[in-house]
């Protein structure tokens, strides 16, 4: 257990690394310097400028100095905000970012694991067939088309929600119900899927026969079994929350982490760019190494140390 | 009561052995398409998407042809147009025709979606026939490092390389084909593996023909039903990768529109003036939808075992 723990540690922050080497390597790759402006700077300051950010030494020292950085979790400066670093808006705008993110969870996971339980033990019922079709449409609509949906029913034409902007709790709903949505659906269909294959295996055919009643076979002996194929898509699920943040945040005007992402990318902050995408890489390497973790010690079942089995 | 099935029987004569109709196949052989054909033509859903996606082709090329308007004129005198007769899904902030920028937007998401999937599955087909057909340590190596990339979500990478590339059509084509291949390769690798241990690829070794031949010419076509999906199923998502991309303000530059572009400005413009953003958005999900119904569709006519 320790060992494979450790294993899987020792991959992330090679993963990590490789990732951070060919971010580095792109960024610089870019023609043109990060303090091109449409009118030319004096060469004197562009020279000091260069010198205070580093950019005079040859690119491979460059290289070392921003992974000795890395390491230390410093990302750096912001070309675009002088005198403010990539760190500092990740502590600012990142618990925003973090709050929006595991709401948006909990509501795909509290709504989805029922949902899915309703649909697997009421196959081809009336139920099971509302929730494929509502599962199909919202894995089809888009985050900004739910987004500005919501937005314009929900805010503009029914005046009940605030359309923008965040810190009560009503500004809340419509970015988390909007970002909820497809992996929502997602633990749906999972969820049914994974409760169907155990309700026709046999244990659960002999503690029926046994004459334990349907409710506790379900609620007892399946649920228990069924929701740990759920633990596993969270991974990816935590991923396609953070890319559907970047959207959303622009969307509600939420002063989140993937706001400032897309305004580094407006303004070509080349540091803020790859400080934010090693961040991103990092959170979610490291949230699917704890799903695994939890994964193994959750199901007996898994061998520790093993490959897995294919 | 008796007597007349008595009769019946005795009217029995029997058929002399050659024309015995046994061994007669009765029903016409049926090809692999054909079969698919049939068993798609029942799905009713798969139909309905088919029709929708040709609907949007038939828009894409026609409805420019049809419009006496050009995407880039901006008539200021008639900003915020309501959709009439003569504009028929109205006109934006700088008085441009919705209905000829709403069809070259279906031109910009249509053919990303192919060109795309095209790129990825290209990509993926034959890096993952090459894994899988080389087997063992290579193909260890080369699946870790697909599960290496897959680790980081493909948006971060799709934006740092169009930050890096530029904005341009081509280039979007380019970035969302590249970060795409993932699944494919997964995909193509398995089917490779459990095929490369057939007879025929046995005979094909035996009969001195290459490997990049038995891997093109034997092993590919047999997964084809499997590529066919996933590309189907690849499409929606590039489509909407090319719209999400628009909204962060990377991809095309204007004034060339494109369906992610028009929800943007839709959006902006959504209180006052809110078709502009429902007709992008309906027609990016009707088209999204329709991919997913087909390629669910072509999944149980191709490739029943899956089903």
């Amino acid at each position: 257990m320790f060992k494979y723990i450790l294993k899987r540690i020792a991959l992330s922050i090679v993963i990590v690394f490789v990732i951070a080497t060919i971010t580095f390597f792109l960024c610089h790759a870019i023609p043109g310097g990060p303090f091109d402006r449409e009118k030319p700077l004096n060469p004197t300051i562009l020279e000091n400028l260069n010198k205070k950010y580093n950019l005079d030494k040859p690119l491979g020292e460059q290289y070392i100095d921003y992974m000795v950085d890395v390491a230390k979790l410093d990302l750096g400066p912001s070309y675009y905000y002088t005198n403010q670093t990539v760190n500092d808006f990740i502590e600012r705008c990142f618990p925003v970012s973090f709050l929006l993110g595991v709401c948006a969870m909990l509501v795909a996971v509290v709504l989805g694991i029922p949902a899915g339980i309703i649909s697997a033990l009421k196959q081809n019922g009336w139920q099971d067939n509302i929730l494929k079709i509502l599962t199909t449409i919202l894995v089809s609509l888009p985050n900004f088309v739910i987004a500005s949906g919501l937005m314009y029913i929900l805010g503009y034409k029914l005046e009940l929600l605030p359309v923008a902007l965040w810190g009560t709790p009503q500004q809340m709903i419509m970015p988390v119900l909007a970002l909820s949505a497809y992996p929502l659906s997602y633990i749906t269909k999972m969820m049914k899927s994974s409760m169907l294959e155990v309700m026709s295996s046999d244990y659960i055919r002999t503690a029926r026969s046994k004459g334990v009643s349907k409710f506790m076979v379900t609620y007892k002996h399946a649920l228990k079994n069924a929701i740990l194929p759920v633990i596993t898509v969270m991974g990816p699920m935590f991923a396609g929350i953070i890319t559907g943040s970047l959207v959303v945040e622009k969307i509600f005007a939420i002063p989140g982490l993937g706001q400032q992402f897309t305004e580094a990318i407006f303004n070509r902050d080349y540091t803020m760019i790859m400080g934010l995408t090693i961040f991103y890489s990092i959170l979610l390497i490291s949230s699917i190494l704890i799903v695994d973790i939890v994964y193994a010690i959750v199901d007996p079942r898994i061998k520790l140390g093993k490959e897995k089995v294919e | 009561m008796m007597d007349e099935v008595m009769k019946k029987e005795l009217s029995f004569k029997r058929v002399p052995k050659e024309d015995k109709e046994e061994e007669k196949i009765l029903r016409p052989s049926s090809t692999f398409l054909k079969d698919a054909w049939y068993r798609f033509k029942r799905n009713k859903l798969g139909l309905l998407g088919a029709v929708i996606i040709l609907l949007m082709l038939i828009f894409a090329i026609v409805g420019p042809m049809i419009s006496s308007y050009s995407y880039e004129t901006q008539d200021l005198n008639n900003i915020y147009a309501s959709p009439s007769l003569e504009h028929l899904m109205g006109t934006d902030n700088l008085g441009r025709d919705m209905f000829v920028r709403m069809a070259y937007g279906a031109r910009i998401s249509l053919s990303c979606g192919f060109v795309a999937s095209l790129i990825s599955v290209g990509i993926g087909v034959i890096y993952g026939a090459a894994s899988g057909y080389a087997g063992g340590r290579v193909d260890t190596i080369m699946m870790r490092i697909v599960d290496i990339i897959d680790s980081v979500p493909s948006m971060l990478y799709t934006i740092l390389l169009m930050v890096v590339l530029g904005n341009s059509l081509t280039n979007v084509f380019i970035v969302i084909g590249i970060t795409g291949w993932l699944g494919m390769a997964r995909l193509v690798r398995g089917q490779v593996l459990s095929l490369k241990q057939r007879e025929f690829v046995l005979a094909a070794k035996v009969s001195n023909v290459s490997n990049a031949k038995i891997i093109l010419k034997h092993l590919v076509p047999n997964a084809f039903g499997s590529i066919i999906v996933s590309m189907t199923l690849s499409i929606p998502s590039a489509i909407f990768l090319e719209a999400s991309l628009q909204f962060l303000g990377l991809g095309i530059s204007a004034p060339m529109p494109s369906w992610g572009g028009l929800a943007n400005e839709g959006i902006t413009a959504m209180r006052a003036y809110p078709y502009m953003l429902w007709f992008p958005a309906i027609f990016i999900s009707l088209t999204i939808l329709a991919f997913n119904f087909l390629g669910d569709a072509l999944r149980d006519a191709l490739d029943p075992k899956q089903g």
